[in-house]
C-alpha cells in the first residue's frame, strides 16, 4: 500500500475538491436529452471504455474513487488500475455532461491521475514507450526521420516561415506530415491555401511536435519542456496567425500554451480558415459531391475547442453534397477512440471504439464519414470495413477543383 | 425471530465465490481488483464507505439467479445496483460481498401502446424510456432528477417528482415485478403471479405481497423485470407559475391545498428561488442573475390536454385561484426567457437535463427529504432553518462552499395525492473534501432527522442502516411492531440473511 499523500505537489490534491464531490449521478455516462436527438437507444452511450469494458472504473465517476483511494492510500496501482485510467481516450465526453461551469470537471482528475501515475513511475505504460523514445530520438511520435516532415512540400513555392516572413505560419503537425496515407491532405490544403491567396509559411524540417500526446499520456514536465523549446520558436517567427489542420495540434497550441506564455498570435484550425474563406468567396466550391455524408466531431476540435460550425459550413457549401448528423454530434460526439495514447497502448480497443462509431454513421443512413483531425482518421480507416472515411480538406480542395494531378 | 446476524467470516472464501462466479458470466464481467471494487464503495451521502468484495455485470435473469445461489451456499452478502445513482447510500454494500451491479441488464422488452404499460429490465434509465415511449405518445411518471434514474429501480424507490399530486408515487404505477429471491427461485408479483394471465393493474391475489418490496432496497431479493403504467403524453401543455415574496410558507401550503385539488394540474411543484435558478441553468452567474428576478417562492404547475382550448380553459380557473390568492403570476416574457435557455419546459420536466439543479453542487448538497402534510410545512421549515444557523453560523464555510452558505437552507415542496400529503425536501451545503464540513453536516443531520421525527415527519424511503448513518438509521428503531414483523419476514425470506444485510436497521438476533 502506498502511504497516505502528503506530496503538496502531487496533481491529485488540485483537484482533490471535485474528487470528492462525485455524487454517481451517471451523467458523464450518457449523452444529454436533448429534445428530438435522442431517437436511438443504441447511440446514447458518451464514455468509449466505460460502453466496453462497463464497470465503473471506467467511467468518469470510478476514477473519482480511483483518486479518493490514492489520496487516502487505501488503494495501490494495478495493472487493471493503469488499464482503466489509460482507455481513458481524454474525449472530454464526461467533461462537457458533469457540471463544467460550476469549475467541476471530472476530466481534471482523470489528467491529474495520469500525472500522479507518471510521477510514480507507473506510466507511461511499457506501450507507450516507443513513442517517447521517438520523441526524444527523432522530435515526433511516429519514428520517422525529421527530414520526411517537409517531403510532401517539394516544389510546391512555399514560403520558409523562418526566412520568408510570411503572415501566417501552416503548422503541420507530426501525424499528417509522417502518415504517408495522410500527407496529400497537407498537399491539398496547401494547394487551397495558395488558392484563396493566403499569405502563409511551413517550418519544414524545423518544425516540432507540438506535445500532445506526451501531455495527455500525463508526462507534464517532458510536455513543458517540449512546449516552451516550441513557444521560443514559434515567437521568433513574428507570424500573426498559426494555422494547423491536427486538432490536437490546435487544442494544445490554442489553450496548453497560453497557460505557459501568452502568445502574440493568433491560433486557428484550417477548418476556420477554410470556412471563412469560402464565405468570403475566396474559395469557390462548385464540383459537385453527389453524396450523403455524416460529420464526425474531433473531440479535441470540438469539445475542447468548441469548434462544431465552421466544418459543417464547409459541407453545407459543397453542391450536391447531403449532410446527415449523427445522434452522437457535436458534444455528444462519440470519440473515435485513437486519443490520449489509446491507439497505442489498446489498438484492439481504439478499433472496437472506432467501429462503433461507422456502426452509427451506417445507421445513420451516410455513405461516407468525413473528418477534421488525422488521429480520427487514420483510426476510422483502420477500422472501416467498407464505409468511406474522408478527411474535409480532400473534400473541399475536390469541390474547388486544386489538386487531382 | 429477528434476521440472523452477519457472518464476516465468509470473507475467507472470497477467492472460491469469484472462481464460481467467473463461471457463470466469464472472466471479463466479475472482478476483486480494488481499483474496481473502489467505485462501488461511496456516493455523495454520509453513508460510510464500504468496498464490495466482488463486483459481478449479469447479463440476464438466469445469470442473476445462479450468483444468488453462489452467494446463497456461502452466506455471502449481495448489494443489488441498477442505474444506482441513488445518492443516499442506497447501493453502497454495508457488508461487503458481492455488488451486483446490473447495467447490462437496461432493455425495454415491450411498450403496449393500447394498455398503456412498459415492461423493462432493471437499468433502463428514463432518458431513454421516455424517449422511447414520447414515440407513442406516452410517458412515464418521473422523478425530479436525472434523467439517468432508473425507471423501475425510481418506481421500486418510491420514486417523487412533479406529477406525484395526480398520479402517485412509485409504486402506484407498478403493474407487476419480477424477483430473482435469496433462494435463487423467481417470484412475479401481481397479476403476474399467475402463470399466463394478463398484465393488468390489480394488487396481487388476495393479499398484496408487493408492497413488501417498494424501498426495500434489496434486502428481499433482486428485480430482474418490471410492468409499470404509463401515460398519455399531453397533446398540448403549458407551464405557468405563480410567485410571491415573503418567507411566509404557510402561503404556499395554502395555495397548494386548492391549487392539487383541482383537476386541471398535471404536475406541480413548489421551488424557492435559488433552486429555482438552478433548475433553469448550470451557470452560477447567470443563476445569481434569476434570482434577483423573481420572487422567493415559486409554485409552478404544468396543465395539458387535447387542445390549445382546452389548456387555455384550465388556464383561466388556474388565474383565478391566483388571484383569489393574492399571487403574481410569471411574466410570460421570463417564462419565454427561460425557454430559450433550457427549451421547452415542459419537456424538461418529464426528461430532466444535467442543467437540474443538484448536479451543480454534487457532493456538496444533502438533502433531508420526508413527508408530512402541507399545514406543518412552515413550521418544520422555521424548526429546520433554526437548527442549521445552530450548526453552521459560526463555520467559516466559504472553506469548503463557493457558493451558499450552509445555513442558506432552500426548499423544494412536492405535493403528493392532491394535497392530502406533502413531500418536504429541506437542503444544505457540505463537501466532503473538508472534515470540518462533513463534521458540522453529520451533527446537523442526526439533529435534524430526529427534529423531523419528533415533529411528526415520516421518511418513506428509509435509507441507512445498522452501522451507517441516514433516516432509517434512526427511524427503524422507533418502529416497534413494524419493525420487528419486518424482521421476521426478512429472517424467514432470507434465512442466511444474505441480501443487502444491516439496511434498514431491523432488529438482529441477539443485538
Ligand atoms: C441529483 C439527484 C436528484 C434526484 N432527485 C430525485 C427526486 O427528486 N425524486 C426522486 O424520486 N428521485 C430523485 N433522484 C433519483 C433517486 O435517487 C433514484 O432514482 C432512486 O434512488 C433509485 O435509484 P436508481 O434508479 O439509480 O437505482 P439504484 O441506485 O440502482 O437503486 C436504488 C435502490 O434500490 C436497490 N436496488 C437497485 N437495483 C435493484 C434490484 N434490481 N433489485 C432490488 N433492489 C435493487 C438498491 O439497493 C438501492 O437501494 C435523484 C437522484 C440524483 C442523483
Ligand atoms: S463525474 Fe460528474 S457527471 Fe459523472 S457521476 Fe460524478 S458528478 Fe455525476
Ligand atoms: S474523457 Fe471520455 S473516455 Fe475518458 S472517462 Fe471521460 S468520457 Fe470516458
Amino acid at each position: 500500500m502506498s502511504k497516505f499523500n502528503r506530496d503538496p505537489y502531487d496533481p491529485l490534491l488540485q483537484v482533490q475538491k471535485w474528487a470528492y464531490r462525485c455524487s454517481k449521478c451517471s451523467l458523464c455516462k450518457y449523452i444529454h436529452v436533448y429534445q428530438g436527438e435522442y431517437e436511438d437507444p443504441r447511440f446514447v452511450d458518451m464514455c468509449p471504455p466505460g460502453k466496453k469494458y462497463r464497470f465503473e472504473a471506467y467511467y468518469a465517476s470510478g476514477k473519482q474513487d480511483i483518486a479518493r483511494g490514492l489520496i487516502t492510500g487505501q488503494l495501490d496501482y494495478s495493472e487493471r488500475l493503469l488499464h482503466a485510467l489509460y482507455t481513458c481516450t481524454e474525449c472530454g465526453g464526461c467533461m462537457s455532461n458533469c457540471a463544467p461551469y460550476s469549475g467541476k470537471d471530472p476530466l481534471k482528475t482523470i489528467t491529474a491521475l495520469r500525472e500522479r501515475a507518471v510521477r510514480d513511475g507507473e506510466a507511461p505504460l511499457p506501450e507507450h514507450e516507443p513513442l517517447f523514445k521517438s520523441i526524444e530520438n527523432y522530435g515526433n511520435p511516429w519514428q520517422a526521420p525529421r527530414q520526411k516532415r517537409a517531403a510532401w512540400s517539394k516544389k510546391m513555392g512555399i514560403k520558409d516561415a523562418e526566412k520568408d516572413s510570411p503572415e501566417v505560419l501552416f503548422y503541420t503537425g507530426c501525424t499528417y506530415a509522417l502518415d504517408a496515407n495522410l500527407s496529400d491532405t497537407l498537399k491539398l490544403s496547401a494547394q487551397l491555401l495558395q488558392k484563396a491567396g493566403v499569405d502563409f509559411g511551413i517550418l519544414g524540417e524545423k518544425e516540432l511536435c507540438c506535445g500532445s500526446t506526451v501531455l495527455r499520456i500525463g508526462d507534464r514536465p517532458t510536455f513543458e519542456k517540449m512546449a516552451r523549446e516550441n513557444i521560443e520558436m514559434l515567437e521568433g517567427l513574428g507570424v500573426k496567425t498559426i494555422v494547423t489542420g491536427c486538432a490536437g495540434c490546435y487544442s494544445v497550441l490554442k489553450e496548453e500554451y497560453p497557460e505557459i506564455q501568452k502568445p502574440s498570435y493568433k491560433v486557428v484550425h484550417l477548418v476556420e480558415m477554410l470556412a471563412d474563406l469560402v464565405a468570403s468567396g475566396a474559395l469557390k466550391p462548385e464540383g459537385e459531391v453527389d453524396m450523403k455524408l455524416t460529420y464526425h466531431d474531433p473531440c479535441h476540435l470540438g469539445r475542447y475547442c468548441g469548434i462544431y460550425d465552421p466544418p459543417r459550413e464547409i459541407l453545407n457549401a459543397i453542391p450536391g453534397l447531403e449532410l446527415v448528423e449523427m445522434q452522437r454530434s457535436k458534444d455528444n460526439a462519440w470519440c473515435c477512440g485513437a486519443g490520449a495514447g489509446v491507439r497505442t497502448a489498446f489498438p484492439d480497443f481504439a478499433q472496437w471504439a472506432a467501429e462503433e462509431r461507422l456502426y452509427e454513421a451506417k445507421e445513420n443512413g451516410a455513405e461516407a464519414l468525413v473528418t477534421a483531425g488525422p488521429f480520427c482518421e487514420q483510426n476510422l480507416r483502420g477500422a472501416s470495413d467498407g464505409m468511406e472515411v474522408m478527411n474535409i480538406f480532400e473534400l473541399l480542395a475536390g469541390s474547388v477543383g486544386v489538386g487531382g494531378e | 425471530m429477528a434476521v440472523r446476524p452477519y457472518d464476516s467470516t465468509v470473507e475467507d472464501t472470497v477467492g472460491e465465490v469469484l472462481e464460481l462466479v467467473k463461471g457463470v458470466v466469464g472472466e471479463d464481467w466479475v472482478t476483486d481488483d480494488p481499483a474496481i471494487t473502489i467505485g462501488y464503495s461511496k456516493d455523495n451521502s454520509f453513508e460510510a464507505a464500504k468496498k464490495p468484495h466482488i463486483v459481478a455485470l449479469p447479463e440476464n435473469t438466469e445469470q442473476v439467479q445462479e450468483i444468488v445461489r453462489i452467494a446463497g451456499r456461502y452466506g455471502m452478502a449481495v448489494q443489488p445496483a441498477s442505474a444506482a445513482i441513488n445518492c443516499a447510500g442506497g447501493c453502497i454494500p454495508q457488508r461487503g460481498g458481492i455488488l451486483l451491479d446490473l447495467r447490462r441488464m437496461d432493455k425495454i422488452l415491450e411498450i403496449d401502446e393500447e394498455n398503456m404499460t412498459i415492461t423493462m429490465q432493471p437499468a433502463v434509465r428514463f432518458g431513454v424510456a421516455q424517449n422511447m415511449l414520447r414515440k407513442q405518445g406516452l410517458y412515464a411518471v418521473n422523478p425530479s432528477g436525472p434523467h439517468t434514474a432508473g425507471v423501475a429501480t425510481n418506481h421500486m424507490d418510491k420514486g417523487i417528482g412533479m406529477p406525484a399530486n395526480k398520479f402517485g408515487v412509485g409504486p402506484d404505477h407498478i403493474v407487476s415485478m419480477t424477483f430473482v429471491m435469496p433462494d435463487g427461485e423467481i417470484l412475479k408479483t401481481g397479476s403476474s403471479a399467475l402463470p399466463g394471465a394478463e398484465k393488468v393493474c390489480v394488487e396481487g391475489p388476495g393479499p398484496d405481497i408487493s408492497g413488501l418490496f417498494h424501498s426495500s432496497m434489496g434486502i428481499f431479493g433482486v428485480m430482474v423485470e418490471m410492468i409499470t403504467q404509463v401515460y398519455e403524453w399531453p397533446n398540448v401543455e403549458v407551464l405557468k407559475v405563480a410567485q410571491f415574496e415573503s418567507e411566509d410558507l404557510n402561503r404556499v401550503s395554502d395555495f397548494f391545498y386548492e391549487v392539487t385539488r383541482e383537476d386541471f394540474v398535471n404536475e406541480c411543484s413548489h421551488l424557492q428561488d435559488s433552486y429555482f435558478s438552478w433548475f433553469a441553468t448550470e451557470d452560477d452567474e447567470v443563476g445569481a442573475g434569476i434570482v434577483e428576478y423573481i420572487p422567493r417562492n415559486n409554485a409552478i404547475v404544468i396543465m395539458g390536454g387535447e387542445n390549445e382550448e382546452e389548456v387555455h380553459l384550465k388556464e383561466e380557473q388556474f388565474l383565478r385561484l391566483v388571484e383569489r390568492n393574492g399571487f403574481e403570476l410569471m411574466d410570460d416574457s421570463i417564462v419565454d426567457m427561460l425557454s430559450d435557455m433550457i427549451g421547452d419546459i415542459c419537456y424538461e420536466c418529464k426528461v430532466l437535463q444535467s442543467t437540474m439543479r443538484v448536479t451543480r453542487f454534487f457532493g456538496s448538497f444533502q438533502v433531508v427529504w420526508f413527508n408530512t402534510s402541507l399545514d406543518r410545512v412552515s413550521d418544520l421549515h422555521k424548526k429546520y432553518q433554526r437548527l442549521a444557523d445552530k450548526h453552521f453560523k459560526d463555520a467559516d464555510w466559504r472553506k469548503w462552499q463557493d457558493t451558499y452558505p450552509p445555513q442558506e437552507v432552500t426548499v423544494y415542496t412536492q405535493p403528493l395525492e392532491f394535497g392530502r400529503s406533502v413531500m418536504l425536501e429541506l437542503d444544505f451545503f457540505i463537501s466532503f473534501d473538508d472534515s470540518e464540513s462533513v463534521k458540522r453536516g453529520l451533527a446537523f443531520g442526526y439533529d435534524a432527522i430526529n427534529m423531523v421525527l419528533d415533529d411528526g415527519g415520516f421518511f418513506d424511503r428509509p435509507y441507512g442502516g445498522s452501522g451507517s448513518f441516514n433516516f432509517g438509521t434512526l427511524q427503524t428503531p422507533r418502529l416497534g411492531t413494524y419493525s420487528e414483523l419486518l424482521g421476521e419476514l426478512k429472517a424467514d425470506i432470507d434465512p442466511r440473511n444474505i441480501m443487502a444485510p444491516g439496511r434498514l436497521n431491523l432488529p438482529v438476533e441477539g443485538a
